[in-house]
Protein backbone atom coordinates (compact mmCIF):
# COMPACT_ATOMS: atom_id res chain seq x y z
CA UNK A 1 0.00 0.00 0.00
CA UNK A 2 2.78 2.38 0.94
CA UNK A 3 4.67 1.66 -2.24
CA UNK A 4 1.56 2.48 -4.23
CA UNK A 5 1.26 5.85 -2.56
CA UNK A 6 4.90 6.57 -3.21
CA UNK A 7 4.38 5.80 -6.89
CA UNK A 8 1.27 7.96 -6.91
CA UNK A 9 3.16 10.85 -5.24
CA UNK A 10 5.84 10.64 -7.88
CA UNK A 11 3.21 10.46 -10.61
CA UNK A 12 1.44 13.48 -9.16
CA UNK A 13 4.61 15.54 -9.04
CA UNK A 14 5.59 14.43 -12.53
CA UNK A 15 2.21 15.55 -13.84
CA UNK A 16 2.77 18.79 -11.92
CA UNK A 17 -0.31 18.40 -9.81
CA UNK A 18 0.29 20.03 -6.45
CA UNK A 19 2.20 17.77 -4.16
CA UNK A 20 2.76 18.74 -0.56
CA UNK A 21 6.37 19.85 -0.88
CA UNK A 22 7.33 21.17 2.49
CA UNK A 23 9.98 23.45 1.15
CA UNK A 24 11.23 24.63 4.48
CA UNK A 25 11.46 21.22 6.12
CA UNK A 26 14.81 20.29 7.56
CA UNK A 27 17.25 18.05 5.73
CA UNK A 28 17.07 14.39 6.65
CA UNK A 29 19.61 12.03 5.08
CA UNK A 30 18.50 8.60 3.99
CA UNK A 31 21.32 6.34 5.12
CA UNK A 32 21.52 7.58 8.71
CA UNK A 33 19.69 6.57 11.85
CA UNK A 34 18.08 9.04 14.22
CA UNK A 35 17.35 9.40 17.92
CA UNK A 36 14.29 11.23 19.21
CA UNK A 37 16.54 13.76 20.91
CA UNK A 38 17.60 14.85 17.41
CA UNK A 39 20.99 13.20 17.01
CA UNK A 40 22.04 11.29 13.87
CA UNK A 41 24.22 8.18 13.71
CA UNK A 42 26.25 6.77 10.84
CA UNK A 43 27.17 3.14 11.35
CA UNK A 44 30.38 1.84 9.78
CA UNK A 45 31.04 -1.74 10.87
CA UNK A 46 31.37 -1.48 14.61
CA UNK A 47 32.19 2.23 14.56
CA UNK A 48 29.54 4.93 14.79
CA UNK A 49 29.81 8.62 14.05
CA UNK A 50 27.28 11.04 15.43
CA UNK A 51 26.21 14.63 15.52
CA UNK A 52 23.04 16.67 15.77
CA UNK A 53 20.51 16.90 12.96
CA UNK A 54 19.61 19.84 10.76
CA UNK A 55 16.31 20.15 12.66
CA UNK A 56 18.22 20.42 15.94
CA UNK A 57 20.71 23.01 14.74
CA UNK A 58 17.90 25.08 13.27
CA UNK A 59 16.05 25.13 16.59
CA UNK A 60 19.20 25.88 18.55
CA UNK A 61 20.42 28.93 16.69
CA UNK A 62 24.07 29.80 16.11
CA UNK A 63 26.31 27.43 18.03
CA UNK A 64 29.11 29.26 19.82
CA UNK A 65 30.65 26.43 21.82
CA UNK A 66 30.72 22.63 21.79
CA UNK A 67 31.68 20.70 24.88
CA UNK A 68 33.43 17.51 23.77
CA UNK A 69 33.89 14.42 25.94
CA UNK A 70 37.31 12.93 26.70
CA UNK A 71 38.73 10.15 24.54
CA UNK A 72 38.20 6.70 25.97
CA UNK A 73 35.15 7.76 27.91
CA UNK A 74 32.19 5.42 27.69
CA UNK A 75 28.78 6.66 26.65
CA UNK A 76 25.38 4.99 26.96
CA UNK A 77 22.30 5.23 24.81
CA UNK A 78 20.09 8.11 25.89
CA UNK A 79 22.64 9.57 28.30
CA UNK A 80 24.19 12.99 27.89
CA UNK A 81 27.85 13.08 26.80
CA UNK A 82 28.44 16.71 25.95
CA UNK A 83 26.72 19.98 25.26
CA UNK A 84 26.38 22.73 22.69
CA UNK A 85 25.99 26.37 23.58
CA UNK A 86 24.00 28.75 21.44
CA UNK A 87 22.36 32.10 22.22
CA UNK A 88 23.05 31.90 25.96
CA UNK A 89 21.54 28.41 26.18
CA UNK A 90 23.54 25.25 26.73
CA UNK A 91 21.76 22.14 25.48
CA UNK A 92 22.86 18.64 26.39
CA UNK A 93 23.63 16.22 23.57
CA UNK A 94 22.51 12.67 24.25
CA UNK A 95 24.26 9.61 22.91
CA UNK A 96 22.12 7.62 20.44
CA UNK A 97 24.10 4.42 21.10
CA UNK A 98 26.41 3.00 23.76
CA UNK A 99 30.12 2.63 23.25
CA UNK A 100 33.57 4.06 23.87
CA UNK A 101 34.67 7.40 22.50
CA UNK A 102 37.52 6.86 20.04
CA UNK A 103 37.62 10.19 18.25
CA UNK A 104 36.27 13.70 18.80
CA UNK A 105 36.00 16.48 16.27
CA UNK A 106 38.59 18.91 17.62
CA UNK A 107 37.84 21.33 14.76
CA UNK A 108 34.61 22.23 16.55
CA UNK A 109 36.57 23.90 19.36
CA UNK A 110 37.81 26.49 16.89
CA UNK A 111 34.80 26.49 14.58
CA UNK A 112 31.65 25.57 16.48
CA UNK A 113 29.60 27.09 13.65
CA UNK A 114 30.25 23.97 11.56
CA UNK A 115 27.44 22.33 13.52
CA UNK A 116 25.07 24.81 11.91
CA UNK A 117 26.50 24.96 8.40
CA UNK A 118 27.31 21.28 7.97
CA UNK A 119 25.54 19.23 10.64
CA UNK A 120 25.92 15.89 8.84
CA UNK A 121 29.43 16.23 7.46
CA UNK A 122 32.00 18.60 8.91
CA UNK A 123 29.88 19.18 12.01
CA UNK A 124 30.19 15.58 13.25
CA UNK A 125 30.81 15.53 16.95
CA UNK A 126 32.25 12.20 18.08
CA UNK A 127 33.06 8.70 16.86
CA UNK A 128 32.53 5.72 19.14
CA UNK A 129 33.23 2.01 19.08
CA UNK A 130 29.84 0.33 19.46
CA UNK A 131 29.39 -1.86 22.50
CA UNK A 132 25.99 -3.21 21.50
CA UNK A 133 25.09 -3.29 17.80
CA UNK A 134 21.51 -4.29 18.69
CA UNK A 135 20.80 -0.82 20.05
CA UNK A 136 20.70 0.57 16.53
CA UNK A 137 17.33 -1.17 16.11
CA UNK A 138 15.81 1.21 18.65
CA UNK A 139 16.63 4.23 16.49
CA UNK A 140 14.43 5.75 13.79
CA UNK A 141 15.13 5.61 10.08
CA UNK A 142 14.97 8.72 7.93
CA UNK A 143 11.25 8.45 7.08
CA UNK A 144 10.20 7.92 10.68
CA UNK A 145 12.42 10.75 11.81
CA UNK A 146 11.01 13.15 9.19
CA UNK A 147 7.52 12.35 10.39
CA UNK A 148 8.62 12.77 14.01
CA UNK A 149 9.96 16.25 13.26
CA UNK A 150 6.76 17.16 11.46
CA UNK A 151 4.66 16.05 14.42
CA UNK A 152 6.83 18.04 16.80
CA UNK A 153 6.67 21.17 14.69
CA UNK A 154 2.91 20.87 14.26
CA UNK A 155 2.46 21.06 18.01
CA UNK A 156 2.35 24.81 18.00
CA UNK B 1 7.77 33.29 8.89
CA UNK B 2 5.24 30.68 7.79
CA UNK B 3 6.64 28.69 4.90
CA UNK B 4 3.97 26.08 4.69
CA UNK B 5 0.26 26.82 4.97
CA UNK B 6 -2.12 24.36 6.58
CA UNK B 7 -5.80 24.31 7.20
CA UNK B 8 -7.24 22.73 10.31
CA UNK B 9 -10.84 21.58 10.02
CA UNK B 10 -13.01 20.97 13.01
CA UNK B 11 -15.62 18.36 12.11
CA UNK B 12 -18.49 16.84 13.96
CA UNK B 13 -19.32 13.23 13.15
CA UNK B 14 -22.96 12.14 13.33
CA UNK B 15 -23.11 8.40 13.90
CA UNK B 16 -26.00 6.46 12.44
CA UNK B 17 -28.06 9.56 11.54
CA UNK B 18 -30.93 7.58 10.05
CA UNK B 19 -31.05 5.13 12.88
CA UNK B 20 -30.36 2.23 10.55
CA UNK B 21 -28.47 0.16 13.06
CA UNK B 22 -30.35 -1.56 15.77
CA UNK B 23 -29.06 -2.03 19.24
CA UNK B 24 -28.03 0.25 22.03
CA UNK B 25 -24.84 1.99 22.85
CA UNK B 26 -22.38 3.60 20.49
CA UNK B 27 -22.17 1.67 17.23
CA UNK B 28 -18.51 2.48 16.60
CA UNK B 29 -15.74 4.01 18.67
CA UNK B 30 -14.10 6.78 16.69
CA UNK B 31 -10.34 6.60 16.65
CA UNK B 32 -7.67 8.45 14.69
CA UNK B 33 -7.01 5.30 12.73
CA UNK B 34 -10.52 4.45 11.60
CA UNK B 35 -11.38 8.06 10.78
CA UNK B 36 -8.17 8.46 8.85
CA UNK B 37 -8.81 5.25 6.88
CA UNK B 38 -12.39 6.26 6.10
CA UNK B 39 -11.35 9.70 4.84
CA UNK B 40 -8.48 8.34 2.78
CA UNK B 41 -10.77 5.76 1.19
CA UNK B 42 -13.19 8.52 0.31
CA UNK B 43 -10.45 10.62 -1.29
CA UNK B 44 -9.31 7.56 -3.25
CA UNK B 45 -12.80 6.80 -4.51
CA UNK B 46 -13.67 10.37 -5.42
CA UNK B 47 -10.36 11.81 -6.55
CA UNK B 48 -8.36 8.80 -7.63
CA UNK B 49 -4.88 7.72 -6.67
CA UNK B 50 -3.35 10.94 -7.85
CA UNK B 51 -5.78 12.96 -5.76
CA UNK B 52 -5.03 10.83 -2.74
CA UNK B 53 -1.28 11.11 -3.24
CA UNK B 54 -1.37 14.87 -3.47
CA UNK B 55 -3.38 15.15 -0.24
CA UNK B 56 -1.47 12.52 1.68
CA UNK B 57 1.59 14.58 2.49
CA UNK B 58 -0.10 16.87 4.94
CA UNK B 59 -3.21 14.92 5.76
CA UNK B 60 -3.35 14.06 9.42
CA UNK B 61 -6.10 13.48 11.93
CA UNK B 62 -4.82 15.58 14.78
CA UNK B 63 -7.47 15.00 17.40
CA UNK B 64 -10.46 12.75 17.93
CA UNK B 65 -12.84 12.74 20.85
CA UNK B 66 -14.98 9.60 20.74
CA UNK B 67 -17.35 10.95 23.39
CA UNK B 68 -18.22 14.32 21.84
CA UNK B 69 -17.64 13.01 18.28
CA UNK B 70 -15.47 15.97 17.35
CA UNK B 71 -12.32 15.67 15.33
CA UNK B 72 -9.68 18.02 13.98
CA UNK B 73 -8.17 17.20 10.62
CA UNK B 74 -5.12 18.90 9.16
CA UNK B 75 -4.57 19.38 5.47
CA UNK B 76 -2.37 21.61 3.37
CA UNK B 77 -4.06 24.81 2.25
CA UNK B 78 -3.78 23.83 -1.39
CA UNK B 79 -5.57 20.54 -0.87
CA UNK B 80 -8.00 21.32 1.88
CA UNK B 81 -11.04 21.73 -0.36
CA UNK B 82 -10.41 18.29 -1.77
CA UNK B 83 -10.11 16.78 1.68
CA UNK B 84 -13.19 18.68 2.85
CA UNK B 85 -15.28 17.41 -0.07
CA UNK B 86 -14.07 13.90 0.49
CA UNK B 87 -15.00 14.07 4.15
CA UNK B 88 -18.47 15.30 3.29
CA UNK B 89 -18.83 12.31 0.99
CA UNK B 90 -17.79 9.75 3.61
CA UNK B 91 -20.71 7.38 4.02
CA UNK B 92 -19.50 5.08 6.74
CA UNK B 93 -16.81 4.47 9.30
CA UNK B 94 -16.43 0.76 9.85
CA UNK B 95 -19.95 -0.64 9.68
CA UNK B 96 -21.63 2.45 10.96
CA UNK B 97 -23.22 5.01 8.64
CA UNK B 98 -21.88 8.50 9.37
CA UNK B 99 -22.28 12.08 8.26
CA UNK B 100 -19.53 14.66 8.65
CA UNK B 101 -20.37 18.25 9.42
CA UNK B 102 -17.79 21.03 9.26
CA UNK B 103 -17.87 23.32 12.27
CA UNK B 104 -14.80 25.47 11.85
CA UNK B 105 -11.78 25.89 9.64
CA UNK B 106 -8.65 27.84 10.47
CA UNK B 107 -5.01 28.27 9.61
CA UNK B 108 -3.55 27.35 12.96
CA UNK B 109 -4.16 24.51 15.35
CA UNK B 110 -4.61 26.93 18.21
CA UNK B 111 -7.75 28.58 16.84
CA UNK B 112 -9.17 25.19 15.97
CA UNK B 113 -8.41 23.87 19.40
CA UNK B 114 -10.17 26.83 21.01
CA UNK B 115 -13.24 26.26 18.83
CA UNK B 116 -13.19 22.56 19.69
CA UNK B 117 -12.98 23.30 23.38
CA UNK B 118 -15.92 25.67 23.13
CA UNK B 119 -18.03 23.09 21.28
CA UNK B 120 -17.14 20.37 23.70
CA UNK B 121 -17.89 22.52 26.73
CA UNK B 122 -21.29 23.42 25.25
CA UNK B 123 -22.05 19.77 24.56
CA UNK B 124 -20.93 18.76 27.99
CA UNK B 125 -23.04 21.45 29.61
CA UNK B 126 -26.10 20.51 27.57
CA UNK B 127 -26.03 16.81 28.10
CA UNK B 128 -23.88 16.48 31.19
CA UNK B 129 -26.54 14.53 32.97
CA UNK B 130 -26.96 12.18 30.03
CA UNK B 131 -23.35 10.98 29.91
CA UNK B 132 -22.31 7.92 31.84
CA UNK B 133 -19.60 8.14 34.48
CA UNK B 134 -17.14 6.46 32.19
CA UNK B 135 -17.86 8.81 29.32
CA UNK B 136 -17.37 11.84 31.56
CA UNK B 137 -14.03 10.49 32.75
CA UNK B 138 -12.99 9.77 29.18
CA UNK B 139 -13.92 13.28 28.12
CA UNK B 140 -12.03 14.95 30.92
CA UNK B 141 -9.06 12.93 29.90
CA UNK B 142 -9.38 13.82 26.23
CA UNK B 143 -10.17 17.49 26.68
CA UNK B 144 -6.92 19.30 26.57
CA UNK B 145 -5.72 19.99 30.07
CA UNK B 146 -5.13 23.72 30.43
CA UNK B 147 -1.47 24.64 30.66
CA UNK B 148 -0.61 25.63 34.17
CA UNK B 149 2.47 27.38 35.46
CA UNK B 150 3.32 26.82 39.09
CA UNK B 151 5.14 29.79 40.62
CA UNK B 152 7.43 29.50 43.64
CA UNK B 153 8.02 32.84 45.37
CA UNK B 154 11.26 32.28 47.21
CA UNK B 155 12.57 35.64 48.41
CA UNK B 156 16.37 35.80 48.71
CA UNK B 157 18.08 32.47 48.15
CA UNK B 158 21.73 31.50 48.33
CA UNK B 159 23.01 30.63 44.85
CA UNK B 160 24.18 27.09 45.58
CA UNK B 161 20.89 26.26 47.23
CA UNK B 162 19.02 27.50 44.21
CA UNK B 163 21.20 25.27 41.99
CA UNK B 164 20.35 22.25 44.15
CA UNK B 165 16.68 23.10 44.04
CA UNK B 166 16.77 23.48 40.27
CA UNK B 167 18.53 20.12 39.82
CA UNK B 168 15.84 18.47 41.90
CA UNK B 169 13.01 20.18 40.02
CA UNK B 170 14.52 19.36 36.62
CA UNK B 171 14.46 15.61 37.43
CA UNK B 172 10.93 15.92 38.77
CA UNK B 173 9.81 17.74 35.62
CA UNK B 174 11.54 15.22 33.39
CA UNK B 175 9.66 12.41 35.16
CA UNK B 176 6.46 14.46 34.73
CA UNK B 177 5.84 14.52 38.48
CA UNK B 178 5.49 18.28 38.53
CA UNK B 179 4.00 20.77 36.04
CA UNK B 180 5.98 23.58 34.40
CA UNK B 181 7.46 25.49 37.33
CA UNK B 182 8.81 29.01 37.71
CA UNK B 183 11.11 30.11 40.52
CA UNK B 184 10.89 33.83 41.35
CA UNK B 185 13.71 34.98 43.62
CA UNK B 186 16.74 37.15 44.29
CA UNK B 187 20.31 36.27 45.26
CA UNK B 188 22.75 37.79 47.72
CA UNK B 189 25.71 39.39 45.88
CA UNK B 190 26.97 36.60 43.60
CA UNK B 191 29.08 36.45 40.45
CA UNK B 192 28.44 33.49 38.19
CA UNK B 193 30.22 32.03 35.17
CA UNK B 194 28.78 29.92 32.38
CA UNK B 195 29.93 26.64 30.88
CA UNK B 196 32.73 28.31 28.97
CA UNK B 197 34.32 29.42 32.26
CA UNK B 198 35.23 32.86 30.95
CA UNK B 199 36.87 33.92 34.19
CA UNK B 200 39.13 36.34 32.34
CA UNK B 201 36.09 38.62 32.43
CA UNK B 202 36.30 38.87 36.22
CA UNK B 203 38.41 41.99 36.79
CA UNK B 204 39.30 41.54 40.43
CA UNK B 205 41.09 38.57 41.97
CA UNK B 206 38.84 35.86 43.39
CA UNK B 207 40.33 36.35 46.81
CA UNK B 208 39.06 39.92 46.94
CA UNK B 209 35.45 38.89 46.37
CA UNK B 210 34.87 38.06 50.00
CA UNK B 211 35.94 41.53 51.04
CA UNK B 212 33.23 43.08 48.87
CA UNK B 213 30.70 40.61 50.23
CA UNK B 214 30.26 38.50 47.12
CA UNK B 215 30.52 34.83 46.12
CA UNK B 216 31.66 33.29 42.83
CA UNK B 217 30.10 30.20 41.24
CA UNK B 218 30.81 28.17 38.11
CA UNK B 219 27.69 26.83 36.41
CA UNK B 220 26.58 24.77 33.41
CA UNK B 221 24.41 27.46 31.93
CA UNK B 222 25.05 29.22 28.64
CA UNK B 223 26.33 32.78 28.57
CA UNK B 224 29.25 34.66 30.06
CA UNK B 225 29.97 36.18 33.48
CA UNK B 226 27.24 38.07 35.27
CA UNK B 227 26.32 39.52 38.64
CA UNK B 228 23.25 38.76 40.73
CA UNK B 229 22.31 40.72 43.81
CA UNK B 230 19.57 42.32 45.86
CA UNK B 231 17.01 44.33 43.89
CA UNK B 232 17.53 42.27 40.79
CA UNK B 233 14.52 40.12 39.86
CA UNK B 234 15.45 36.58 38.89
CA UNK B 235 13.19 34.03 37.20
CA UNK B 236 14.21 30.41 36.72
CA UNK B 237 11.63 28.64 34.53
CA UNK B 238 11.76 24.84 34.78
CA UNK B 239 9.81 23.99 31.65
CA UNK B 240 9.49 21.07 29.30
CA UNK B 241 10.42 22.54 25.92
CA UNK B 242 8.84 19.63 24.11
CA UNK B 243 5.44 20.23 25.69
CA UNK B 244 5.48 23.92 24.80
CA UNK B 245 6.90 23.25 21.35
CA UNK B 246 9.96 25.50 21.61
CA UNK B 247 13.58 24.99 20.61
CA UNK B 248 16.49 26.65 22.41
CA UNK B 249 16.47 29.73 20.22
CA UNK B 250 12.71 30.34 20.38
CA UNK B 251 12.80 29.79 24.14
CA UNK B 252 15.48 32.42 24.66
CA UNK B 253 13.59 34.81 22.37
CA UNK B 254 10.46 34.28 24.45
CA UNK B 255 12.42 35.10 27.63
CA UNK B 256 13.60 38.30 25.95
CA UNK B 257 10.02 39.18 24.96
CA UNK B 258 8.86 38.63 28.54
CA UNK B 259 11.34 41.21 29.80
CA UNK B 260 10.56 43.64 26.99
CA UNK B 261 6.85 43.37 27.73
CA UNK B 262 7.54 43.95 31.41
CA UNK B 263 9.68 47.02 30.71
CA UNK B 264 6.88 48.55 28.67
CA UNK B 265 4.69 48.56 31.78
CA UNK B 266 6.92 51.37 32.98
CA UNK B 267 7.20 53.09 29.65
CA UNK B 268 10.73 51.76 29.10
CA UNK B 269 11.36 50.89 25.46
CA UNK B 270 13.54 47.83 25.64
CA UNK B 271 14.70 45.68 22.74
CA UNK B 272 16.22 42.27 22.19
CA UNK B 273 19.97 42.09 21.71
CA UNK B 274 21.67 41.90 18.34
CA UNK B 275 23.45 38.76 17.24
CA UNK B 276 25.83 37.50 19.95
CA UNK B 277 24.39 40.07 22.37
CA UNK B 278 21.51 38.06 23.80
CA UNK B 279 19.65 39.89 26.50
CA UNK B 280 17.43 42.90 26.81
CA UNK B 281 18.75 46.38 26.09
CA UNK B 282 17.58 49.96 26.44
CA UNK B 283 19.54 51.72 23.76
CA UNK B 284 23.12 50.58 24.36
CA UNK B 285 22.61 49.74 27.99
CA UNK B 286 21.81 46.23 29.20
CA UNK B 287 18.89 45.89 31.55
CA UNK B 288 18.17 42.17 31.43
CA UNK B 289 20.43 39.13 31.13
CA UNK B 290 19.73 35.56 30.07
CA UNK B 291 21.62 32.33 30.71
CA UNK B 292 19.92 29.00 30.25
CA UNK B 293 20.65 25.31 30.45
CA UNK B 294 18.60 22.69 28.63
CA UNK B 295 18.99 19.11 29.72
CA UNK B 296 16.85 16.39 28.11
CA UNK B 297 14.48 19.10 26.97
CA UNK B 298 13.97 20.61 30.45
CA UNK B 299 15.11 24.18 31.05
CA UNK B 300 16.82 25.61 34.10
CA UNK B 301 18.57 28.85 35.01
CA UNK B 302 16.80 31.70 33.22
CA UNK B 303 16.72 35.46 33.32
CA UNK B 304 17.80 38.34 35.55
CA UNK B 305 16.22 41.78 35.32
CA UNK B 306 17.81 44.80 37.03
CA UNK B 307 15.27 46.67 39.11
CA UNK B 308 17.61 48.76 41.29
CA UNK B 309 20.75 46.76 42.14
CA UNK B 310 23.97 48.28 43.42
CA UNK B 311 25.63 49.07 40.09
CA UNK B 312 29.13 49.27 41.60
CA UNK B 313 29.26 45.46 41.61
CA UNK B 314 29.09 45.47 37.81
CA UNK B 315 32.32 47.44 37.65
CA UNK B 316 34.29 44.37 38.69
CA UNK B 317 33.35 42.36 35.61
CA UNK B 318 33.04 42.68 31.87
CA UNK B 319 29.29 41.95 31.98
CA UNK B 320 28.38 39.06 29.68
CA UNK B 321 31.80 39.45 28.08
CA UNK B 322 30.67 42.52 26.16
CA UNK B 323 33.12 45.32 26.79
CA UNK B 324 32.26 49.03 26.58
CA UNK B 325 28.52 48.57 26.92
CA UNK B 326 26.86 49.87 30.05
CA UNK B 327 24.58 48.09 32.44
CA UNK B 328 21.40 49.83 33.52
CA UNK B 329 18.36 49.24 35.70
CA UNK B 330 14.65 49.98 35.76
CA UNK B 331 15.27 52.65 38.38
CA UNK B 332 17.68 54.44 36.06
CA UNK B 333 15.50 54.21 32.99
CA UNK B 334 12.26 55.55 34.35
CA UNK B 335 11.11 58.39 36.59
CA UNK B 336 7.90 56.51 37.35
CA UNK B 337 7.12 55.63 40.93
CA UNK B 338 8.16 51.99 41.39
CA UNK B 339 5.82 49.80 43.44
CA UNK B 340 7.07 47.32 46.03
CA UNK B 341 9.45 44.61 44.84
CA UNK B 342 6.85 41.95 45.49
CA UNK B 343 4.51 43.66 43.06
CA UNK B 344 7.30 44.07 40.51
CA UNK B 345 8.15 40.35 40.70
CA UNK B 346 4.50 39.47 40.22
CA UNK B 347 4.24 41.71 37.17
CA UNK B 348 7.34 40.09 35.66
CA UNK B 349 5.87 36.63 36.30
CA UNK B 350 2.59 37.68 34.67
CA UNK B 351 4.41 38.94 31.58
CA UNK B 352 6.29 35.66 31.24
CA UNK B 353 3.09 33.62 31.69
CA UNK B 354 1.43 35.72 28.99
CA UNK B 355 4.30 35.38 26.50
CA UNK B 356 4.38 31.61 27.03
CA UNK B 357 0.57 31.38 26.73
CA UNK B 358 -0.13 29.72 30.04
CA UNK B 359 -3.85 29.41 30.81
CA UNK B 360 -3.36 29.35 34.56
CA UNK B 361 -0.82 30.66 37.02
CA UNK B 362 -0.83 28.95 40.41
CA UNK B 363 1.25 30.13 43.33
CA UNK B 364 2.77 27.31 45.35
CA UNK B 365 1.99 27.26 49.04
CA UNK B 366 4.98 27.66 51.32
CA UNK B 367 7.81 26.80 48.91
CA UNK B 368 10.48 27.70 51.46
CA UNK B 369 9.69 24.46 53.25
CA UNK B 370 11.20 22.58 50.30
CA UNK B 371 14.32 24.73 50.48
CA UNK B 372 14.80 23.76 54.10
CA UNK B 373 14.56 20.06 53.32
CA UNK B 374 17.27 20.53 50.72
CA UNK B 375 19.58 21.73 53.45
CA UNK B 376 18.84 18.60 55.44
CA UNK B 377 19.78 16.40 52.50
CA UNK B 378 23.42 17.39 52.85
Amino acid sequence: MAARFLWASRAASHLRISVAQRGFASVVLKDLKYADSHEWVKIDGNKATFGITDHAQDHLGDVVYVELPDLGRSVSQGESFGAVESVKATSDINSPVSGKVVEVNEVLTESPGLVNTSPYEEGWIIKVELSDAGEVEKLMDSDKYSKFCEEEDAKH
Amino acid sequence: MVGFKNRFMLMEVYLDPDKDLLGEGTPVILTKLNLSEAIKDSILVNFGECGLASCLGSFHVAYVNPVTKLCIVRSSRDEHRRVWSAMTLVRSVGNCPVVFNLLDISGCIRACRDAALKCETDKFNQSGKGLSEEEIREMNRKMRTPRTLEVWKLGTVNYLKSLKLQDKLVSERKANRIPDTLLSLQHPPTYTLGKRRTDHNLLIPEAELKSIGAELHYTQRGGDITFHGPHQAILYPILSLRSIGFGARSYVEALERSMIEFSSLYGVKARAGNKCETGVWVGDRKIGAIGVRISSGITCHGLAFNIDPDMKYFEHIVPCGIADKEVTSLRRETDAQLPSEEVIHEQLVTCLAKVFSYDDVVVKEDPSAILNTLEDDD
